[in-house]
């Protein structure tokens, strides 16, 4: 079996290899590349760039790529989870953003702990919060795989709003805030080699308590051995990697999640097997990476960064691996909660919470001479935060039916992508036929929305197959392409990037009164197309048989719901913005108050999405009046904790 | 004429200076434009016409990242250019929004508040200067300082006048963004609009997309092995350290010979009083020897 991994190995060896004698034949005459190498030519700045900045940037991709694909593997194992890796459990974010916060609140301290250290405080803040928050569902897959990718989304939204208030139009935290590999010398590798190797090593040790871990608990301790322990160091092992590649080089998803995939793909069945390859494929697929952007767009001239582009290169690879993995997350309904004992009282309840603020947030503000109440600013509210609660309550209900529908917990319009595809589609109408022509924007918004809708269908299964793991694993694939195009469009458009970077995190201050009205009215609509398409709700999930003996054209309604729950994305998108994840948050918090049945959960969902936009909008144009904030980041910041400790606090009550 | 081209920076500086302090009467007693402006290139061009607007986007931001001319403690600052706070607009009653075109998204949420002027320097001809002078003129056309427009170009275009007595090495435009990456200009920004006045080579030769500044990783400092480096501030705290350590850097044969040249932070889409800051930069810094310019 082995035999395939070295194949693929080698030929992505050769691959990046022929690029790299590509740029190196560019650079210099082929006899003047060994003394480059080892005694470069000083007054030679061709020879001195290939010594001090082309080789150390390879073996850095190399090093880096590896440690990334061991501390897969050894997450994958340990949680069994084939989609556990540092970016989607929140141990890369959340090293990026203690490196983020020092070095804009506390430089000084950052200048003398040093980045490795401060970098890995911050992995395991996230692996504490990331284990406490699924210590109740006993670190069920999906409960750490949700903490993790909660934490994630919250340390992004973090990052960038700290880079927002510090300064505005700085493009290059869109293109390097993600990870780049550019170097002027060999001291990085040599540090980032000297902390890496002995982590590496001590994972030998594990390779017997990894094996033993594959088969169950109980065979474990028949065998006579402690596994809490061994766990215990092999997570310390991986958030070592993790922080110290993203000290390094920044955060690069991606590398962690394909290679352990790659290589068990490759036949790599065994453990010991899987530490060998994954990092030798990592570590491939990052050089890879970089040497397709870099002869892509010129030496210097890396527009795209390389820690975005791993994505074009693991994403396609997920998507041609999905159908072949096999599932092991299961567990989709993992967090069962008690029925809500008085759901139309509750119900009235949030209505009444959200007209009220609604109200109070109308005449409510902060002017130059402090805050007013009055209400003669309500030509310039109502349209932003109408705009702003009734995409929330669209993007709510989209989540709801999406979750219902795929039978996945984790299913919404942000996290499978449908978000950043409407994004994409909007940005790309916009090009072609003008921000003027407001029909055929919403249309590509729409195209785009179902594209990633139906990609994520197609590779990830339907009906009683559905895979949710790769249902999931297609969908992160598709976001991080989303947003590979983004970044692109970003740095294509000029002066206007602002405008679309501000929209990208969610800025509702250009929001219409037309727009508002028209989005608004589609809610009534969609309420009554749900309605009638209750019974569908109800039979779906059960799946495809016994739906279809029920007498239902199962994938015509199926189908229509989906397209309701695309076109409800694309929509709200255009006001909203990708960021928010009101449509993850909303539905589970309906869940989790104990709304079950399809109608009721939508109701809830749509009341909490639209609160939380209504507060995101409200809170982005006071708190730091005159200068806004935006509201889908702000969602992200008030909606997430909050669905941290209810899923803390009502995990505890559930399990009693 | 002789008096329009005797009007420097600074006396522009202390004029506009004045304008502020005074707002209240000597601007009003003119005419009472009450303008809001969102855009920072136009705001400066405002200041040095003698006009105090009422408010005008980030003025804070704009004292430490642009800094070409004061902005009187009088004008309120409105919030983000791109998304600025429409209540407290609304509350100064603006009698006119000046933005440019690449801020027209916002056209239809600031309509109902007052009329919109939109101007186009940087619109991806790759001839900003040309177009701030235009934009000048316009400017004072519509606000009736149409003397003061004509004096401010005149002013503009004899600081702009060809250097005499440079070696003729073609200069490297560039500031940091981080430890490894530059933003550099090329002859379609402004900096680049100005050397080319100043009958100075730009270093960097290849085609732009037009909107002036190139993105690059430090590496790329090294295809210009001849040129005379100019280094726009502020050098990060990383970037300090990086050329302190970096082969790489110190053996670039412009760092070598001392051919660097470093200067405080300029606003890169700004309008006519910017284009003279870098252009009296840019003297002043040619005028030092090679080697002068250490950093730290």
């Amino acid at each position: 079996m082995p035999s395939r991994s070295l194949g693929l190995a080698l030929a992505l060896a050769v691959l990046a290899l022929t690029l790299l004698l590509h740029r190196l034949a560019h650079l210099l005459p082929c006899g003047q590349w060994v003394q480059a190498a080892f005694h470069p030519d000083t007054s030679s700045v061709a020879q001195l760039t290939l010594h001090f900045s082309l080789l150390p940037r390879v073996a850095v991709a190399l090093l880096a790529g590896a440690g990334l694909a061991l501390a897969g593997v050894l997450l994958q194992q340990v949680l069994h989870n084939p989609l556990a890796e540092p970016a989607t459990l929140g141990i890369s974010a959340g090293a990026g953003l203690a490196i983020t916060l020092v070095s804009s609140i506390a430089p000084a301290i950052g200048a003398s702990w040093g980045r490795p250290l401060i970098a890995l405080i911050g992995a395991l803040l996230a692996v504490a919060l990331v284990f406490g928050l699924s210590v109740r569902q006993r670190f069920s897959p999906l409960a750490v795989l949700l903490a993790g990718l909660l934490v994630t989304l919250y340390c992004g939204a973090v990052s960038a709003g700290l880079q927002l208030l510090a300064n505005p139009y700085d493009l290059s935290f869109y293109l390097w805030g993600s990870g780049s590999l550019v170097q002027q010398d060999w001291s990085l590798f040599q540090s980032l080699l000297m902390r890496l190797l002995p982590v590496a090593i001590c994972t030998v040790c594990l390779i017997r308590p990894l094996t033993v871990m594959a088969l169950t608990e109980e065979g474990a301790k028949g065998l006579g051995l402690a596994l809490a322990p061994a766990r215990m160091v092999a997570l310390g092992i991986a958030t070592c990697l993790a922080a110290f590649v993203v000290s390094a080089v920044g955060v690069i998803g991606f590398v962690g999640l394909t290679a352990p995939a790659l290589a068990r793909a490759c036949g790599a069945r065994r453990v010991g097997q899987q530490l060998l390859w994954a990092p030798i494929l990592g570590g491939l697929i990052l050089w890879l990476s970089d040497e397709v952007v870099l002869t892509a767009f010129g030496a210097g001239r890396e527009f795209l960064p390389t820690g975005a582009a791993t994505a074009l290169i693991g994403a396609p690879l997920i998507f041609y691996l999905a159908p072949k993995l096999r599932g092991t997350v299961g567990g989709t309904r993992a967090i069962i909660m008690a029925q809500a004992r008085h759901p139309g009282v509750i119900l009235a309840l949030w209505a009444a919470i959200l007209v009220g603020s609604g109200y109070v947030a109308l005449h409510l503000g902060h002017m130059p001479q402090g805050w007013v109440w009055s209400d003669s600013m309500l030509a310039f509210r109502w349209p932003h935060l109408l705009g702003a609660a009734a995409a929330g309550m669209l993007l709510a209900a989209a989540g709801v039916l999406l979750q219902r529908l795929t039978g996945n917990a984790l299913a919404s319009p942000d996290l499978l992508g449908l978000s950043e595809g409407a994004a994409c589609g909007r940005i790309v109408a916009t090009a072609l036929f003008g921000a003027a022509s407001s029909g055929l924007v919403w249309l590509g918004s729409a195209v785009g929305a179902m594209a990633v809708l139906g990609l994520v269908l197609a590779l990830g299964g339907q009906g009683p197959k559905t895979q949710p793991d790769r249902f999931l694993l297609v969908g992160i694939a598709a976001n991080a392409l989303g947003g590979v195009l983004v970044t692109l469009a970003l740095l294509a458009a000029g002066p206007a990037a602002g405008s679309l970077r501000a929209w990208m995190l969610g800025d509702t201050g250009l929001i219409t009164g037309r727009a508002a009205i028209s989005v608004t009215a589609l809610l009534p609509l969609a309420g009554l197309a749900l309605f009638l398409m209750r019974r569908w709700l109800v039979l779906l999930p059960l799946g495809g048989p016994s739906s279809g003996s029920l007498g239902l054209g199962v994938s015509g309604a199926r189908g229509l719901l989906l397209l309701a729950a695309g076109l409800m994305t694309a929509t709200a998108t255009l006001l909203v913005g990708p960021l928010g994840f009101v449509g993850l948050m909303s539905g589970h918090l309906a869940r989790i108050s104990g709304f079950h049945r399809p109608l009721p959960q939508l109701l809830a969902a749509s009341l909490v999405g639209g609160l939380i936009m209504l507060l995101a909008d409200w809170a982005g144009h006071t708190l730091a009046a005159p200068f806004m904030l935006p509201a889908g980041l702000l969602a992200t910041l008030i909606g997430g904790p909050y669905l941290l400790w209810l899923l803390m606090a009502r995990g505890r009550r559930a399990r009693v | 004429m002789v008096t329009c081209f005797g009007l420097t920076r600074r006396s522009l500086l202390a004029g506009a200076a004045g304008a502020g302090l005074a707002s209240g009467k000597a601007v009003a007693a003119v005419a009472d434009p009450r303008l809001v402006v969102l855009d920072w290139g136009l705001l400066e061009t405002v200041l040095a016409l003698g006009i105090a607007p009422i408010a005008a986007a980030e003025t804070g931001n704009y004292a430490r990242a642009a800094a070409t001319l004061p902005v009187p403690p009088s004008v309120t600052d409105i919030g983000l250019r791109l998304d600025p706070d429409l209540e407290w607009i609304h509350v100064l009653r603006p009698g006119a929004i000046l933005i440019n075109a690449a801020q027209s998204a916002q056209i239809s949420v600031l309509k109902p508040l007052a009329p919109i002027w939109t101007f186009s320097i940087y619109d991806g001809s790759g001839e900003p200067l040309r177009n701030a002078e235009t934009v000048t003129r316009d400017l004072g056309a519509r606000i009736g300082r149409r003397a003061e427009a004509a004096a401010l170009v005149a002013s503009t275009m004899h600081n702009l006048r060809p250097l005499p007595g440079y070696d003729s090495r073609p200069l490297l435009l560039f500031s940091f963004l981080d430890a490894t990456h530059i933003a550099l200009y090329d002859r379609s920004s402004l900096a680049g609009n100005v050397l080319d006045r100043l009958g100075l080579d730009n270093a960097w030769t290849q085609a732009s997309g037009g909107w002036g500044v190139v993105p690059l990783s430090l590496p790329a400092l090294a295809q210009s092995p001849e040129a005379r480096l100019i280094c726009f501030g502020p050098v990060p705290l990383s970037a300090q350290s990086m050329m302190a350590q970096s082969p790489l850097w110190r053996d670039l044969p412009a760092i070598r010979a001392g051919r660097i040249r470093l200067l405080p932070p300029v606003w890169n889409y700004g309008a006519l009083p910017t284009a003279a800051r870098i252009a009296d930069l840019i003297r002043t810094a040619l005028a030092r020897a090679d080697g002068q310019d250490v950093i730290g």
